[in-house]
């Protein structure tokens, strides 16, 4: 047993390290990111998962339908399978068919429910769907593995496993929308359901039936063609098979415009790392559990792979630097004072921000009774942050924007790099963008995403306010102001709701802002495609519904 | 049409920021709609004709709590006046002349810790929390498009039973004239596509088939 737990004398990293973007773009999963929580939830409450129904064609044509049981409620994933010709095949949100389409379902819809759905799914955005309808997503073939695994089976052969691990997936999915969207039920009717709390707990458990779909499919596809011959997959092979996704700069603004609730996914995961570090005496089996973790890294990094020379630097470094800390967590460090505390202490001293959040992760992991609550506390009610205290005085609040942004004040404004570029919405695809603000048309209709520099534009005016001026009475005269005002009232509140860097700036990678968010989710295998967006696989490792009872071990995550 | 609560948020706030409002008052905006839509009040056709009227620009005159416009000629903009009634807390009282559509401040009043009472033109509210109370007047008397002179006070008593948050099971089934204007607002916030921003806006495209 772990011995002693002072959390307090270890203080939380501050937010002008934790919220820079080099290393929300070094983030990694951890036992609290989302599927996780979902996973552990699924096998404490013994959901039942079914198939129910699975009408497909040779070609990949037709209707299936999986139900989950968590007791109180039914949920169901309608899913419809497509045949898609190679040149309709994309994975940008320009796309009108995909492979194959989904809709997450509150209970299960009888045959003329599916008829609506059938009517409408297939075509998603443009398709209008009810409050009965949680979540709605699409997902495309990765062609190459898709057809090695396909004829293997038909061939009764096992595929290769090097050829699975270089892609981790069958398909992966190009967005999956939740709350309201398109008609779809609000997070509002299902938030207060217990076993649909926690943040993108139905996102996550439409991508984890999706997951468990692309396996089914892919074998009944070879019993189609193989006949007698054809094999299923070898269970430890299957877990190999994650689900895909590739996201772009839609998901970007997400964390810009939830500020509070990006707080308390960042206070839950310092929380955690504070905790921990703050453990007096290791126990053996954690011990074990950090060990098992780390020596399953070094293999589960090889097969981590990216085009993306950044990426593919930081991956290298990473690798590197899990040696030294091989090296460094002797017995003896493991058995002494605060043995997680100096194994981080030497990542941040020694080894690169990846790896700096690796061991994050890492000294996390075999603490799921110290740190597994923190899970349930990563949601929020958003509207708290609504009303604005206009009885403050204008020196109140330039003293808050001094106190807690200081953010906004480190880029120069005045110089054109800082303001390079501007966000926008595209008229074509209503998705978001960044566009060259000295280049581009469209700068006037910017949206609010340049939080530093709007602050900064605040505390210019604050200063030539009278001190005693109420913030009432300022933002009547000054409503352009509002926004920024609103966003200092929350920073004040909440330590990690702002992130420390320029999201205008010419150096900006706006792939860092997702890498945060999709390691929250749970991804790992980052694989940026561009600065602009980046595929990603989710569930590598992970168990199957089949799987779940039996399953006593999280080290599935590091690819055990 | 029946459309979801986070779908009238989204539309409303892109509409009040392409009509011109600045950012924090079109949020206003949008968390207004989504008050009213909840109850079933209408927010569409009192919106659009907000929006069309570019009331927020009008020069304001603030006397203590009182508000009002600088010119005679014109009309307070019912989200810009109403965002100043909610930054004031629970002082009362306030009086805000020649508003627009004073339904639109409803949500504002009804942000504050205690109940209290609107009255404006023979009309008298309660209102607090998620709710609210027709004290005199009818339903009808919500869909004044102005009203000349908007008070609030603490009410007499606070009968206002607080009816558990409303959360329309079905969607919210919208009047389609209003909210096509706002539609024809929201347009204003997108950037059509140039060839630069087609080539570089979301990355390069590469090919998928892999």
């Amino acid at each position: 047993m772990t011995q002693g737990c002072e959390a307090a004398t270890i203080g939380l990293r501050p937010a002008d390290v934790v919220m820079r973007l080099e290393r929300l773009g070094s983030a990694h999963q951890t036992r609290l990111s989302f599927l996780r929580a979902l996973l552990r939830r699924m096998r404490a409450e013994s959901w039942r998962i079914a198939r129910l129904r699975f009408d497909i064609d040779g070609k990949g044509v037709g209707t299936a339908i999986y139900t989950v049981d968590v007791g109180e409620r039914l949920y169901s994933l309608v899913a419809f399978g497509h045949d898609l010709a190679p040149e309709r095949r994309t994975d940008r949100v320009i796309a009108e068919e995909w492979d194959a389409t989904f809709a997450l379902c509150d209970g299960i819809p009888n045959e003329a429910g599916i008829e609506r759905l059938r009517r409408n799914v297939p075509l998603q955005e443009v398709g209008r769907y009810l409050s009965s309808e949680l979540v709605l997503a699409r997902a495309n073939r990765s062609v190459r593995l898709f057809d090695q695994v396909l004829s293997a089976l038909c061939e009764g052969r096992q595929p290769d496993r090097a050829a699975v691990e270089a892609t981790g997936y069958l398909m992966r999915t190009t967005a999956v929308y939740g709350n309201g969207k398109f008609g779809i039920a609000d997070r509002d009717l299902i938030m207060d359901r217990p076993e649909l709390t926690g943040p993108f707990r139905a996102e996550m458990l439409t991508v984890y039936l999706i997951r468990a779909f692309t396996v089914d499919l892919v074998e009944h596809l070879a019993r189609l063609a193989g006949g007698s011959r054809a094999v299923g997959l070898e269970p430890a092979l299957r877990r190999r098979f994650g689900i895909g996704n590739a996201t772009g700069l839609g998901m970007a603004p997400f964390l810009v415009k939830h500020p509070a609730l990006v707080d308390r996914w960042i206070t839950a995961r310092e929380t955690a790392l504070a905790k921990v570090r703050g453990v007096e005496t290791a126990g053996a089996r954690e011990i074990a559990l950090f060990r098992a973790a780390l020596t399953h890294s070094h293999r589960l990094l090889n097969d981590w792979l990216t085009d993306d020379a950044v990426q593919s630097r930081k991956i290298g470094e990473l690798r590197r630097d899990l040696l030294r800390l091989d090296v460094f967590a002797t017995d003896t460090v493991l058995g002494g004072s605060r043995p997680f505390d100096a194994i981080y202490r030497f990542a941040e001293a020694h080894l690169s921000v990846e790896a700096q959040e690796y061991a994050v992760t890492l000294v996390i992991e075999p603490h799921g009774e110290l740190v597994d609550g923190l899970a349930e506390q990563m949601a929020i009610d958003e509207t708290e942050g609504l009303r604005i205290d206009g009885s403050l005085r204008c020196a109140d609040l330039r003293r808050l924007i001094e106190a807690h942004c200081g953010f906004a004040f480190e880029p120069d404004f005045r110089s054109e790099e800082a303001r390079a570029r501007f966000w926008y919405v595209s008229e074509e695809k209503l998705e978001p963008r960044l566009g060259e603000r000295f280049k581009e048309p469209g700068m006037e209709r910017e949206q609010p995403l340049a939080v530093a520099r709007d602050i900064a534009a605040l505390a210019r005016v604050l200063a030539d306010e009278r001190p005693e001026t109420s913030v009432a009475r300022f933002l009547l005269t000054h409503p352009e102001h509002r926004h920024s005002v609103r966003r200092v009232a929350i920073a004040a509140r909440h330590p990690y709701s702002e992130i420390w860097g320029n999201l205008i700036g010419a150096e900006l990678r706006p792939i860092d802002i997702l890498r945060c968010k999709l390691a929250f989710f749970g991804a790992t295998r980052f694989d940026p495609r561009s600065d602009r967006w980046l595929r990603i696989t989710l569930f590598q490792g992970a168990p199957f519904p089949d799987e779940l009872a039996s399953c006593d071990t999280d080290l599935w995550a590091y690819g055990a | 049409m029946i459309v979801s609560l986070n779908e009238i948020e989204m539309t409303v706030l892109k509409a009040a920021r392409g009509a011109g409002l600045p950012w924090g008052l079109s949020e206003e905006a949008a968390q207004a709609a989504r008050w009213l839509a909840r109850l079933g009040l209408p927010f569409e056709a009192p919106l659009a004709s907000l929006l069309a009227s570019q009331a927020w620009r009008a020069d304001l005159v603030l006397n203590g709590t009182h508000l009002r416009s600088r010119s005679d000629e014109a009309w307070l903009c019912p989200i810009r006046a109403g965002a100043w009634l909610s930054d004031l807390g629970d002082i009362v009282p306030v009086r805000i002349d020649r508003v627009l559509w004073p339904i639109l401040l409803l949500p504002f009043a009804a942000r504050r810790t205690r109940p209290v009472e609107l009255a404006f033109a023979g009309t008298r509210l309660l209102t607090g929390g998620a709710t609210f109370a027709i004290r005199q007047g009818d339903l009808a008397a919500l869909r004044q498009p102005m009203a000349e002179r908007v008070e609030v006070m603490a009410p007499d008593s606070c009968d206002l039973e607080q009816a558990p948050l409303r959360r329309p099971e079905g969607g919210v089934e919208i009047d389609m004239t209003g909210w096509s204007k706002l539609q024809g607002f929201e347009a204003l916030t997108y950037v059509p596509a140039s060839l630069e921003s087609r080539l570089t806006g979301a990355g390069a495209a590469q090919s998928d088939n892999d």
